[in-house]
């Protein structure tokens, strides 16, 4: 075979190990984003496949030349005019991504800094309790939300497009790119010399993507297993009482019992105790004569635990006994007393 | 003598046998009979269920879908913030996948043995209460007020407090005891 004298070593090892990390990571990501029981693991993935871009970002500005941006990413006019080439059956060889893929590249990884970077707000934010949770309102929270979910059905049409583009391309070529990816050899169009990358970009870039890998990581499992407890929701509650008044002071438990033990005149049942009881390390029963366990996390390790679970009791039970939806203070002031029985 | 003797113990034993084998067959067929009455809450993904029963069934048991029209839940889901004087609302997409989950389990599809009365008896009313259901008072037509505020009663929304099966959605009579006063 002729083509294989012509074959040159065109994409590095950092750039193939990106490429396939990435489909593998968006799929797991695609694959754990709906359930609850898999949520925190697809904002894992997606952090992973954050500090990849990061580090294509950086690779391509430093990287060895078929990975930089400034070799495959051209004029409209020459993107223009390979694709009237690429029409016609014709598209001359380019030994980095050519001038149609250069579009593809860019337009991924845009895409994919603005789906892992909403999808980051969306952990850092309400949602999570995370600490952006009083800089971010409602809405705002929600507009992420909305755009994090638009783009996720926006990244399939790209990647159906780009392996469309890379087996068409394959076969104009004559030679097949997939492997390319795998091997890092693909044809060359002329006596290209093979590209070297100098030493110093490569640890740099390497060491930039590993150091946001961790960094992120490290930031991520912790939030994660702290919303996951009574003292990290009261610690949640205190940074929203904070954003809320300038005069809070702490939580106080007294006051969170008075609160609890609260008579609400024309309100059936009157108080939090009329369905809890007066004792929260009991259990309490609700008008349809249910069993209410324990509100005392003491008495019931499951409470609080599940911040989306406590907004809603709480805003349901105070609208329910003070026409209102409680404040953090509030909230806390009861989290705080529930915490000493 | 010895003959006779032999004679008395074949028939003993073999009566003994008998009476083995027809306690089993009768055993078989007792548990056979219970399995062809399965509880409708067998045919619901175990997932979905968690779920209902996490969102609707912590102020009173998760009521069986097929108790009401779809009409009766549309109404019901719509008035939340209201909850026969309760405000039990719920996030709005969570709201909305309620609403049609019950919908699509409501009366009119026969997801429970007893749909199709329970869908006759509300008419062309929109009732919100199983309880009220001209069928389901006429089932309980027995019993005195009283009953319904017995302390481990306290309302006619527990059914769980005489019907040892509701949760499974079972409401047999005689799985049924009432708490004494």
């Amino acid at each position: 075979m002729s083509s294989t004298e012509t074959r040159v070593r065109v994409w590095d090892i950092g750039v193939r190990l990106f490429h396939w990390s990435l489909a593998g990571l968006i799929l797991g990501a695609y694959l754990t984003a709906e359930e609850d029981a898999t949520v925190g693991l697809h904002a894992r993935l997606g952090l992973a496949v954050l500090a990849w871009v990061i580090f294509r970002v950086v690779w391509g500005l430093v990287g060895p030349a078929p990975a930089r941006f400034r070799t495959f990413v051209r004029s409209p006019r020459e993107v223009l005019a390979y694709a009237r080439d690429y029409v016609r059956g014709q598209p001359g060889l380019h030994l980095s991504h050519n001038p149609l893929g250069g579009v593809m590249v860019v337009s991924l990884l845009a895409l994919l800094l603005a789906l892992t970077g909403s999808g980051l707000l969306m952990y850092l934010g309400p949602e999570w309790s995370g600490p952006l949770s009083p800089y971010m309102g409602r809405s705002l929270a929600h507009g992420v939300e909305e755009l994090h979910e638009g783009l996720a059905g926006a990244l399939p049409v790209l990647v159906v497009l780009h392996v469309a583009g890379v087996l068409l391309s394959s076969r104009l070529e004559r030679q097949n790119l997939v492997l390319s990816m795998i091997t890092g050899r693909k044809r060359a169009p002329d006596a290209t010399p093979p590209a070297r990358a100098r030493a110093p970009a490569v640890v740099v870039a390497a060491g930039l993507g590993l150091a946001t890998f961790i960094g992120l990581g490290l930031l991520l499992p912790g939030r994660a297993d702290a919303a996951e407890t009574p003292q990290a929701l009261l610690q949640s509650y205190q940074r929203q009482a904070e954003a809320e008044g300038s005069g809070f002071a702490g939580f106080d438990p007294a006051r969170g019992k008075a609160l609890f033990l609260k008579e609400t005149s024309g309100a059936d049942p009157s108080s939090c105790a009329g369905c809890h009881g007066a004792d929260p390390t009991r259990a309490g029963r609700s008008p349809a004569g249910r069993n209410i366990e324990p509100l005392a996390p003491s008495a019931q390790p499951e409470r609080f635990t599940d911040a989306a679970k406590a907004d809603k009791w709480f805003k349901r039970n105070c609208k329910q006994l003070l026409r209102r939806d409680c404040t953090a203070t509030e909230r806390g002031d009861v989290l705080a007393w529930l915490l000493t029985l | 003598m010895r003959r006779k003797m032999t004679g008395i113990s074949i028939l003993l034993i073999t009566t003994a046998l008998a009476t083995v084998a027809l306690a089993d067959h009768g055993h078989r067929e007792h548990h056979g009979h219970r399995r062809t009455k399965a509880a409708p809450t067998t045919a619901i993904p175990a997932e979905e269920l968690a779920r209902y029963r996490e969102e609707c069934g912590s102020c009173h048991l998760a009521y069986p879908p097929g108790l009401l029209p779809a009409r009766s839940w549309t109404r019901l889901m719509g008035g939340l913030d209201d909850h026969f004087g309760q405000n039990a609302e719920l996030d709005d997409a969570t709201r909305l996948e309620l609403t049609q989950w019950l919908e699509a389990r409501a009366a009119e599809t026969g997801s429970h043995p007893r749909s199709a009365k329970a869908l006759r008896s509300a008419g062309a009313d929109t009732p919100l209460r199983i309880s009220e259901l001209p069928y389901i008072l006429r089932k309980h037509h027995e019993l005195r007020d009283e009953v319904f505020t017995r302390p481990e009663v306290l309302s006619r929304a527990n059914c769980a407090a005489c019907h040892r099966t509701a949760e499974e959605w079972v409401f047999d009579e005689d799985s049924a005891r009432i708490p004494p006063r």
